[in-house]
């Protein structure tokens, strides 16, 4: 047997497990709603603090999206994977977070200015990450959310361009943008 | 001493992050009092007073038609009923639609009672304006249960932001 068939196996157990997950939690019972979590809520935070570059706000936009799942889950349809359904839900989630966090004054002074060296991202956080994770915490934040998107989350340019509210070529700059700062970044250590 | 990064070497590293990253705390016992916090808010507060006041709306259409009238030529509030219900269609699937579409077949059965009960009014109301084609109350009873209806979807299905 080789490793392919062994993670195509492996995510197909997965899917048929949430499959009966979903259902019962769409019935209302909560232990299956809890077990999904389990499945799911590192891969769900792993997201929001590679998205957000803060601890605290992972934690609690985290919070917010299975919160959010329970009164939702009754729409999905299972049409895609629950996973691939359950990313959407947590990214534009994160995303509406993103919006609201932004004051006036980061509107007039844009952390779009905000270099790598110039992060004041606590390195407390940075504890236990790789030094790529490091650096993409780093980067400012919208060429941050696009390259996490794009390059760890597999998401499309267009798809991109839609939730951000930008034009696919916005998304194309940032992410060439973020690769250049990121090689920039890499290549002093 | 630089050490040259190039896009491949950049995406192998990229190809090795972890997907998975555990929180520190543990986020479920907020997440479930949030839930909790929930179906208390949602199910028992909201909704029992709009499956009471639907009730009592068709109990007085039932006596309303034992006693009415029989119709007479004046058909003007039954076409404005008609016109109210197209709108109020119209409202709800733009509604629906702005939700994200959720399948109303998957509500809880106390949801589903409450949804029954004003439709069951709306029904009742419709028939009762046939019968008396000149009652304002009736249509002012119409526009009430219709607005109940989406008062109640919003409630349902509007996204909450939730302090936990």
């Amino acid at each position: 047997m080789n490793t392919s068939t062994v993670i195509d196996a492996q995510q197909l157990f997965s899917h048929d497990q949430d499959s009966e997950l979903v259902t019962r939690a769409q019935q209302g019972d909560q232990q299956a709603f809890h077990a999904l979590y389990q499945l799911h809520h590192k891969r769900v935070y792993a997201l929001c603090w590679r998205m957000l570059a803060d601890k605290d706000s992972a934690e609690d936009v985290c919070q917010e999206v299975f919160v959010q799942l329970w009164q939702k889950i009754g729409n999905f349809r299972g049409e895609s994977k629950f996973a691939t359904w359950l990313h959407s839900v947590a990214t534009n989630i994160v995303l509406g977070h993103l919006r609201k966090q932004k004051n006036w004054l980061q509107r007039v002074f844009s952390i779009e200015e905000q270099r790598v060296e110039e992060s004041n991202t606590p390195m407390s956080d940075h504890a236990e990450l790789s030094l790529l994770d490091q650096k993409i915490q780093a980067l400012p934040e919208r060429a941050r959310v696009v390259f996490v998107l794009f390059a760890i989350e597999g998401y499309r340019h267009e798809e991109i361009a839609s939730m951000m509210k930008m034009a696919v070529g916005s998304s194309k700059a940032q992410f060439h943008r973020a690769k250049s700062l990121l090689r920039e970044a890499l290549s002093e250590q | 001493m630089k050490n040259e990064i190039t896009d491949v070497s950049l995406q192998q590293q990229v190809d090795e992050l972890s997907k998975e990253m555990s929180p520190e705390r543990d986020l479920w016992p907020g997440i479930e009092k949030a839930m909790a916090k929930q179906s208390r808010s949602n199910v028992k507060r909201p909704f029992y007073p709009v499956a009471w006041a639907a009730t009592v709306v068709v109990a007085v259409l039932v006596s309303w038609l034992s006693f009415s009238p029989q119709p007479g030529t004046s058909t003007s509030n039954v076409d404005i009923a008609q016109v109210m219900q197209q709108d109020f269609n119209e409202q709800k699937q733009l509604m629906l639609v702005n939700l994200g579409q959720p399948d109303l077949k998957q509500l809880s059965p106390d949801m589903q009672k409450q949804f029954d009960e004003l439709k069951k009014a709306q029904q009742a109301i419709s028939k009762a304006l046939e019968n008396d084609p000149t009652s304002v109350e009736l249509l002012n009873l119409l526009r009430w249960t219709q607005k109940q209806e989406l008062d109640l979807l919003k409630q349902i299905y509007s996204p909450k932001w939730q302090t936990i």
